[in-house]
Parts: C-alpha cells; sequence; structure tokens
C-alpha cells in the first residue's frame, strides 16, 4: 500500500472537503462508537432494451448518496440519504450516536491508499456511444431470430454501470474506487402451437467494452435459440431421486446455494448457519476443493477492494473436502476473530455491508466430461441451470434447471423440462463423486441482506450421486 | 428543483414531461437475542423524469438533486430517446387533474423506547415458550413516503402515507437440527401493532423439527393460504396486458372464457385492505379502480397501463406501475385477492383425509414457467392422517400447472389473509398433486 499525501481537495462535484469529512466522522465517535465509516457513492447506470425487434427502451440512473456506519462491538447503527451536505449528514449522525454511551475517544489520521487495479477499464463505458451499443444489440437480434423460425420472441438488454466509490473510515483509510460492470443478457422464446420455451445467455464483467472485442454474436445468440428450440421437444421430467450430473459454468449454482451462503460470516458469525462451527471438519467429499476469489482480472465478480476498503484475496473456502475458511467482512470478524477476506459487499449505498460472494467455484479434478457421461448408467444431465434459494439457518436449498436431458447406460438421451432440484447444504457436497476438468464461471446476480450484487458462479461438470428431482412427469 | 420551472422549461424542445418524485423515511430497530444489535434510519428524496420526444419515450433518474444540470437532462432525454425505434405508441397521462392526499399516522406520538419495549416484549414471550427456542430476531420497521407525479398535461398527485412492520424469526433446535419460522404484521399505525401474537413464531419452528422428506407420489394436497398466495404472486404476469401484448401469456385470447372453477372470483381492489393506507392512483397518475380479474370463474381483464388500454382499446384498469424504481411502466397490482370460500381448514384437512398440507413454497423466482404455467418448487408442511394434521415434511417438490389449478380448485377455504406483496389467498384443497421426496 503506498501513502498519498491528502490535499484539500474537495470531493466529486460536492462542496464537502476533507476537513468536513473529518469532522464528520469524529461527531460519529464523540458517543462511544469505536468504528466509523462513511461510504459516498456516486453511480450511473444505463440500460438498453432491444425487443420485438426494436430499441424498445432507454433508461438511465444515478444513484447518489452517503452510507454512515458506527460500530461499537457487534453492535451497529446505520443511516444513509441523498442528501450530501454537512447539515444533512450530521443531522442523521446525531440521530446514530445517540444510541452509544461512554465516550472513548480516539485519533486517526486520513490518508489515502493507492489500491490494487485487479480490474483495468481500457474503454469506460460511460464513454462508449449509444450507436456502438445499439449495433451490438441489433446484432445479437439478428443471429438469435435467424437460427430457427420457431423463434417467436427475443429479448436483449445491455446494462452498463459506472459506480464511484469514496470510503472514509476511522481506521485512517480513504479509498476510492471505481467499479464498471457491463452485462449483457439474452433471452429466447421458441413456439411450436401452444408450447413455448426459453433459452438464455448472458455475458458479463468488472470491466470496460473491450469485453466485446472478440465477442462472436453469432455464437452467444445460438446458444439461446438453440436451447429454446431443443426444449420444445423435451418431456416433463420423472420424479425421485437420482443421481445428477450437473454441467460446468453456470451449474455452479449448486455451490452457491448448497454451502456459499452458509459460509458467509453473516450467519456464522452469529452461531445461525448449518456450517457454523465446522472449519476443520469434512463437509464435501474429497474431490471438492472451493474457492471464493475476488481478484480473478475483470471478472464480473471481483472488486479492487469491498465495501469497507479491504483488499479482495483468494479465499479458499474447501480443500479436499475440509472446511478451512469463511468468507468474512471486517464487521463480523469482530466476533468470528477468523482473518478478513475483503468480501465485504453492499448494492449501493442504502445498505449496510455484510460478507457475499465473489467469484466462487469448484476447482477443477481429474475426470474428464465424456467419463462423467458414460459411467452414469441413469441420471439426470443438468445442463444449464436457472437460479435458487437457501435458507443458512437449516441448509436447505434449490435451484431450477432450464436445459435437462436423461441418461441412460452412460448415454445423454432425450430432453426433459421443469426439473427443480432440492438438498441440504451439509449432505449434498458429500454426495459428489465426479469432479471434471473443465472449469468454466458464469455471471448471476445474487439478492440478500445486503442487496443486490455482481457474482460470478462457476465449476468444472460434476456428479451428485444422488439428489431429489422434482417435475410433473410421473414417478421412477 | 422546481418542478413547474422545470416542465416549462422542458416543454419548450419535448412534446411531453412527468416527474416522479418520492421522499422516503424511515427507521428501524433489530432486536437479536434480547438486545439491540442493529438501528437504522435513512432520508431519501429521488425523482425519474420521462419525457416524451417525436413519439418516442426516455427514462432519467436522479439522486443527486441539489446539483441538476437542467440542460444537459433534457438533452440527454433527447439523446436517448434517438435511439428508440419500434413502433409503439408511448404515453404520459394526459389529465389536468390535482390530487393531495395525506393519511395521518401515530408514528410521533411514540418514542424510540416506546418501540424497544414492545419489541422486547415480543421476544421475550416468544424465547419464553419453550426451552428449544435458541434464538430470536425480532425486527420494527417504519416508513413514511410521499409520492408526487407532476406533469406537462396539468397532472399533478401527491399522497402521503406511512406503514410500520415488525417480524419476528425464531429458531427452534434440537441436538443437531434447527429450524425457523416468522410471523409478521404490517400496520398503518403503530398502536395496531401492540396486540398481536407474533411470539407464535416459536410453535411454528419448534412444530418443524423432526421433519423429513417423504415418498415420491402423488398426494391430496391442502396448500395453505400463505403458500398459494405466494405461488398466485409468482404468477401475476399470466394477467399482465404487456405480457398478452408480447405473445407470452395463455391467457391472450381468454377473456369472456371460463379458466377457473365457478366459484373462483379474483379481484383487485385499491381499498379493500384495512391494514394499510388505499393506493390511489399508479405510477402514470391514472386513478385506480376495483375490478374483477376473474368473475365467477371468467376471465374479465388484464391488468393494464395506458399503453396497452390503448391499445387493446379498453378503459384504463389504474396498474401502470413500475417494478423498481428506475425502471419503465409495466402492470402490477394493488391489493389483489381470491373471494373466500365455506370451508374452514379443518374441513379441508378433512376432506383430503390422508395427504399432505404444504405451508411454505421456495424458489419461485426461479421453478415457475410463467408462459406455460408449469411450476416445480422447494416445499414444506405436513402429512394429513385421518384428515388431521401429522408429521412435518421438508425437503419435497411440488410439481404443477397453475391454469390446471384453477379449473381443479376441489375446495376454496375461508381463511383470507395478505401477504406483504398485498396478495390474499384462502386455503385450498386441490386434490392430487405431484410431489417428489425419496
Amino acid at each position: 500500500m503506498i501513502y498519498i499525501i491528502l490535499n484539500l481537495k474537495k470531493w466529486g462535484t460536492n462542496m464537502l472537503d476533507i476537513k468536513e469529512i473529518k469532522l464528520i466522522l469524529n461527531e460519529c465517535i464523540k458517543t462511544g462508537g469505536d468504528y466509523a465509516e462513511l461510504f459516498f457513492e456516486d453511480t450511473i447506470s444505463n440500460n438498453i432494451e432491444h425487443s420485438k425487434g426494436f430499441i424498445s427502451n432507454i433508461i438511465s440512473s444515478n444513484i447518489y448518496g452517503v452510507g454512515i456506519r458506527i460500530l461499537k462491538n457487534h453492535k451497529e447503527v446505520y443511516g444513509y440519504t441523498n442528501k450530501i451536505d454537512k447539515d444533512s449528514i450530521l443531522k442523521i449522525v446525531y440521530n446514530l450516536r445517540d444510541f452509544f454511551e461512554n465516550p472513548t475517544p480516539f485519533d486517526y489520521d486520513l490518508k489515502e491508499i493507492k489500491i490494487n487495479k485487479i480490474n483495468p477499464i481500457k474503454k469506460p463505458l460511460n464513454k462508449v456511444k449509444i450507436k456502438t451499443k445499439v449495433e451490438l444489440l441489433n446484432n445479437v437480434y439478428k443471429h438469435a431470430k435467424e437460427y430457427s423460425n420457431l423463434i417467436e420472441q427475443v429479448i436483449i438488454n445491455l446494462s452498463d454501470r459506472t459506480q464511484n466509490v469514496y470510503i472514509y473510515n476511522t481506521l485512517g483509510k480513504i479509498v476510492k474506487d471505481t467499479r464498471s460492470n457491463v452485462r449483457l443478457t439474452l433471452s429466447c422464446i421458441a413456439k411450436k402451437d401452444n408450447n413455448l420455451q426459453r433459452g438464455s445467455n448472458s455475458l458479463g464483467g468488472n470491466i470496460g467494452f473491450e469485453l466485446f472485442d472478440d465477442f462472436d454474436p453469432k455464437s452467444f445468440a445460438y446458444e439461446a435459440s438453440k436451447t429454446a428450440v431443443l426444449m420444445l421437444d423435451a418431456k416433463d421430467i420423472v420424479s425421485g431421486e437420482m443421481p445428477v450430473v450437473i454441467n460446468n459454468g453456470f451449474g455452479g449454482v449448486i455451490l452457491h446455494e448448497a454451502v456459499g451462503h452458509s459460509l458467509e460470516a453473516t450467519s456464522v458469525a452469529v452461531n445461525l448457519s448449518v456450517l457454523s462451527n465446522l472449519r476443520g471438519k469434512q463437509i464435501a467429499s474429497k474431490l471438492v476443493t472451493a474457492i471464493d476469489d475476488g481478484t480473478l482480472t475483470n471478472q464480473w465478480g471481483s472488486l479492487n477492494v469491498d465495501d469497507e476498503g479491504e483488499n479482495t484475496t483468494r479465499n479458499v473456502l474447501i480443500k479436499d473436502g475440509i472446511l478451512m475458511n469463511y468468507i468474512v467482512d471486517m464487521k463480523n470478524d469482530r466476533i468470528m476473530k477468523h482473518g478478513v477476506t475483503g468480501s465485504s459487499r453492499r448494492e449501493s449505498y442504502k445498505y449496510s455491508p455484510t460478507s457475499r460472494m465473489t467469484n466462487t467455484f469448484i476447482e477443477n479434478g481429474e475426470s474428464t466430461f465424456d467419463e462423467i457421461i458414460s459411467n452414469t448408467k441413469y441420471g439426470l444431465f443438468a445442463k444449464k441451470l436457472g437460479g435458487g434459494s437457501v435458507n443458512t439457518t437449516t441448509g436447505e436449498y434449490n435451484f431450477s434447471v432450464t436445459e435437462a436431458y436423461m441418461i441412460e447406460d452412460g448415454k445423454i438421451t432425450y430432453p426433459v423440462k421443469n426439473a427443480t432440484l432440492v438438498g441440504q447444504g451439509k449432505k449434498t457436497l458429500l454426495d459428489i463423486d465426479m469432479v471434471g476438468n473443465n472449469l468454466k464461471l458464469d455471471n448471476g446476480v445474487c439478492g440478500a441482506s445486503s442487496g443486490n450484487i455482481a457474482a460470478n458462479v462457476g465449476q468444472p461438470t460434476i456428479r451428485v450421486s444422488k439428489m431429489t428431482v422434482g417435475g410433473k412427469g410421473g414417478i421412477i | 428543483m422546481d418542478f413547474n420551472l422545470f416542465i416549462a422549461k422542458a416543454k419548450e424542445k419535448l412534446k411531453a414531461v412527468e416527474i416522479y418524485y418520492t421522499s422516503n423515511k424511515s427507521m428501524s430497530i433489530s432486536l437479536f437475542e434480547n438486545e439491540v444489535k442493529k438501528y437504522n434510519v435513512s432520508n431519501l428524496e429521488r425523482i425519474s423524469i420521462r419525457a416524451i420526444y417525436k413519439n418516442k419515450l426516455s427514462t432519467i433518474s436522479l439522486e443527486n438533486l441539489d446539483n441538476i444540470n437542467e440542460d444537459q437532462i433534457i438533452d440527454k432525454l433527447i439523446e436517448n430517446s434517438k435511439y428508440i425505434n419500434n413502433t409503439e405508441k408511448v404515453f404520459i397521462y394526459k389529465k389536468n387533474e390535482v390530487i393531495n392526499n395525506s393519511y395521518e399516522n401515530d408514528l410521533e406520538s411514540f418514542s424510540y423506547n416506546d418501540k424497544l419495549e414492545l419489541l422486547k416484549n415480543i421476544s421475550k414471550k416468544t424465547y419464553a415458550f419453550s426451552n428449544l427456542i435458541r434464538s430470536v430476531r425480532t425486527v420494527y420497521d417504519e416508513n413514511i413516503n410521499t409520492i408526487r407525479i407532476i406533469n406537462s398535461y396539468g397532472l399533478d398527485k401527491k399522497i402521503s402515507s406511512s406503514n410500520v412492520l415488525i417480524y419476528n424469526i425464531a429458531v427452534a433446535s434440537k441436538k443437531d437440527e434447527s429450524k425457523d419460522s416468522y410471523e409478521i404484521l404490517v400496520k398503518k399505525n403503530f398502536k395496531d401493532l401492540l396486540d398481536n401474537n407474533l411470539e407464535l413464531a416459536a410453535r411454528k419452528a419448534i412444530k418443524k423439527l423432526g421433519s423429513s422428506s417423504i415418498k415420491t407420489e402423488s398426494y391430496k394436497t391442502v396448500l395453505s393460504n400463505e403458500a398459494f398466495s405466494s405461488l398466485l404472486g409468482g404468477f401475476l404476469s399470466i394477467f399482465s396486458a404487456e405480457q398478452v401484448l408480447k405473445n407470452m401469456t395463455l391467457l391472450s385470447d381468454k377473456i369472456n372464457e371460463k379458466i377457473a372453477i365457478e366459484s373462483l372470483n379474483l379481484i383487485d381492489d385499491p381499498f379493500i385492505e384495512n391494514d394499510l393506507n388505499p393506493i390511489l392512483f399508479d405510477d402514470e397518475g391514472v386513478n385506480t379502480k376495483k375490478k374483477y380479474i376473474i368473475k365467477d370463474g371468467i376471465l374479465k381483464s388484464f391488468f393494464h397501463n395506458l399503453k396497452t388500454s390503448n391499445h387493446f382499446k379498453v378503459k384504463p384498469t389504474g396498474n401502470g406501475f413500475k417494478p423498481s424504481f428506475a425502471s419503465s411502466i409495466s402492470t402490477s397490482h394493488t391489493n389483489l385477492y381470491i373471494k373466500k370460500g365455506k370451508n374452514s381448514l379443518k374441513s379441508l384437512l378433512k376432506e383430503a383425509d390422508n395427504g399432505i398440507y404444504i405451508n411454505s413454497l421456495q424458489g419461485l423466482h426461479a421453478g415457475i414457467n410463467t408462459i406455460s404455467g408449469d411450476f416445480s418448487l422447494q416445499s414444506s408442511g405436513f402429512t394429513i392422517k385421518n384428515g388431521k394434521l401429522d408429521l412435518p415434511v421438508s425437503l419435497i417438490v411440488i410439481s404443477g400447472n397453475i391454469f390446471d389449478i384453477f379449473k381443479n380448485i376441489k375446495l376454496l377455504g375461508k381463511d383470507l389473509k395478505f401477504n406483504t406483496s398485498r396478495i390474499a389467498t384462502p386455503s385450498v384443497y386441490l386434490g392430487l398433486m405431484k410431489i417428489s421426496g425419496v
């Protein structure tokens, strides 16, 4: 870390200078708080929607405000407002700090910290011409539609967000960072008689518009249209327990829901996670090594710094089936004393931050995709997953499957639809009995107590020896 | 920002302009294991501006209200609109009407300590319920909101209202197993929260202990009011005129056709819920009104906004809402409910005799197909044995189709209950449903 001598610079376009910020922070800790933090945010986001063959909607928004946090041990007070002037902020501070007693004043110097630029930006999103974005969307549309005349609807969204954050805290840190998130999502609907089925694809990163430099709109679009058309012939999945092969990429939703959330300090710190107090214990099969890595260059879930101003890390969660580390933010580490993993995240200044995932994936194993399939006498091949959810107290989770096939005698046979899988986080990973070598990451949006955030999931193709599969089509 | 001045200025270049302004003040207290662990306050004002330029509509949302460069905003609205090339008609409500309504609340008459006392009371009672209760979180939340919609046609509608909420989560543990459950109460005024039985979250959590999955089979199924209302909530888009326009709902051509059992009435009523203040107008400024979506089993109406009501040549229904502050107008309900039947939950269970009672559904954002109506959802509840609730069940999947359910409800309960999404259904007996387990 390199310390820069601070000059009396005005922040953004506003009236707050460093003297005022120091004053506000001092007012925060006047009544006994042992930590105070100001999280300023100035974000521009744009969303362009392409539907029914046309550019149908363009929305631009500015998210702008400050989140004020004061801690004393494990207690937290939080306030936010879009009114960034000294008096409006102080009004909130006076309200919040009344909460604490026994003033224990302490001193600190504010110094700006030079952060690791893990996510270089070559083509800033707010400098990209609308014309360029429109061309991209039109291209994707053209290919999605041409795939088959069964494609009835194509909906594409290009969203970009340039988030400028300015964090000041009583640890003496000034951290300034710009997050550049861009994401393209495509949804294709195929129709045959009264049967409508969906296929989708998405691409995103913490990166500039250079994300699309090597982009192939045809293969991107075909993947979504292909799924939609294939699923028209899908039968309803049979129900019951069976082996499940989960494909790479977005298949990583299983890790995210089965254990990911249950490893976040949010519930672990207060003993309310099904995986609390299991460090050093075996929670997965020996084949499973799982990582949460916020330092992967330009990945959708990556950050230069987290929302408390801490460096992101490559955090080994599970190694050869043993639980190694939890996902821990600074605030919850006050209880856990585990070691901060740079995992504090929030959707915007309107939320108090807590530990969240970044890019979370299972590491490569030894088997090939073909070996896994041919080794499976009967089961489900879940090629693409939808979303899911989990109750971290009980460990019970679910996720849906958007493209799937049966495996019969070691071969992929007919397509099936409407499958939802459920399981218990403590048990599922123990049942993984094959791990492939084709690791892939995929992008999603994760919602929890600190709002919606960009998160990657990922894995190679894996097999779970037994899972409960729910569907409409008869019983095994 | 002076809204009228901005609108006057914008009108020099734009055909029509609308400002959607909200102000929100909130406070919440979170009690965890009998200690106050979190206290939150907020003060937020923001605006969303929609403008029509050469028959194209674009939207800009702003939170930095002290530094607005009005010319820049107008130019950006125009620039954005230039790239929109669909041929749909666009609308900003052409109505010269003024409303200024404010619903009173009693929040100022109660102190922070009053509110904390209530939380402590509930928490104590919840712990006292049983020594199996390991952890309790009780949260109080109050919100005061103002919405104002003002446009270049002379529309100026403003409404201020508030609500309070308490939710109580109890965790019950026995040996290695933990189960949680919650109770939630939403009201207009603080004093309405004082008479509650939120400690019953404890009983619900304890009853879940020892749950297991069940054999995969078709079971006679009763859905609780909460489970059914969450299922209906997941499928709301099937009634949206926007989805009809896109040909993405199977109900597109079914107006005046029978789509449900005769005793099913689905009503959207902005004024019914006594626990909350009425919703006077939608996000386009159109006055809301009560309507039947399904009447005696027949589909009568979709949820419309100005664009869809114009397209389908019907009167606006006042359902033009946007899903989030910065998004564009879509459709949504106000207070949506299924008219209650005559049967108690007891009699529904008796009718099922031996089967399953499901009182919770999970994964609704992922496990449903709003186009086909199919769903496969994680669920939990109890087995029904000889007409009574028996053993707790979890980690099962219920699969079915919402359109089939509408046509095959065997018995409608009478225990209507609104959830926090303003949707209410009674419990229902569905007959045989596919349940996957072990």
